[in-house]
């Protein structure tokens, strides 16, 4: 059975998030990205393909270079997961900071 | 009334939740330590809180139930792990059986609050770390959590 590609599995290994957390900053080439990991350059294509099969990234061919670009979107997609807990917190802290006008 | 802002730290799978209060650090800290006053904010409305057991120290726990309108309850433990007077509370905080055992698919998530005093105000920093990037997405699924569901349409409900 093919696995399944989607943004958890993207974001589920150390590497590749880093990869995304340099991504944010500019667009970058395999070579910059394999100088800044200390795993190959092979392990580092490897993750650049789980990413990009994640759509997670898009690369843009300029030359003979090979450029990843992250797609923000996507990392929003991440940030909305986590709204019904920031809910809860807003709702619990609302709570209390009613409650403590009334605790003596 | 303040609000709460939000810092998502993706890298460690932590949500950070910050808030200031316009009382003392003592009243914070007893409104967490105090299960009377505890189980009165800690359940999101329409639930209900009612605490089985506290224990309020490191080593100690608390065992709470949220109740919902139907009668549904969810029960809740957290283990605290270290404690410091008026400043850090870290817990781990998972779902329980009525025995107080671990129960449910989901993994133990960690969390830790600090409390700042600043003048007549408190500032108090909830940290939830969840188990990895998986938990997180069956957390927000809750779907697939038997129980969960309901309070999880509730608060997509608030949103709206």
């Amino acid at each position: 059975m093919e696995q399944r590609r989607d943004i958890f599995q993207a974001i589920a290994d150390p590497t590749r998030r880093e990869i995304l957390s340099t991504l944010i900053e500019e667009p970058k080439n395999l070579n910059t990205l394999a100088e800044q990991f200390a795993i190959s350059r092979q392990g580092v294509s490897l993750h650049v393909k789980v990413l990009e099969e994640c759509d997670m990234i898009s690369i843009s061919k300029e030359g003979r270079e090979r450029y990843c670009h992250i797609k923000p979107e996507k990392l929003l997609e991440i940030i909305e997961w986590l709204e019904p807990f920031k809910q809860l917190w807003r709702d619990r802290f609302d709570q209390l900071d009613d409650l403590l006008k009334h605790i003596k | 009334m303040n609000k709460t802002t939000f810092t998502e730290d993706l890298e460690n799978n932590q949500l950070i939740a910050v808030r200031r209060f316009n009382a003392s650090v003592e009243k914070v800290w007893k409104a967490w330590s105090d299960p009377d006053i505890l189980c009165h904010w800690w359940a999101p409305q329409p639930y209900t809180c009612k605490i089985d057991f506290m224990e309020f120290k490191v080593g100690g726990h608390w065992i709470y139930n949220m109740i919902g309108p139907e009668g549904d309850i969810h029960r809740g433990r957290m283990d605290f792990l270290e404690m410091q007077e008026f400043k850090s509370i870290t817990a781990e905080d998972y779902f329980c059986n009525e025995k107080g055992e671990k129960a449910g698919e989901i993994p133990p998530m960690q969390l830790t609050v600090t409390f700042e005093e600043e003048g007549s105000s408190t500032i108090v920093t909830s940290i939830t770390t969840f188990a990895s990037a998986e938990a997180l997405k069956q957390m927000a699924e809750m779907g697939a959590v038997e129980g969960w569901e309901l309070a999880m349409n509730q608060l997509e409900g608030l949103l709206n």
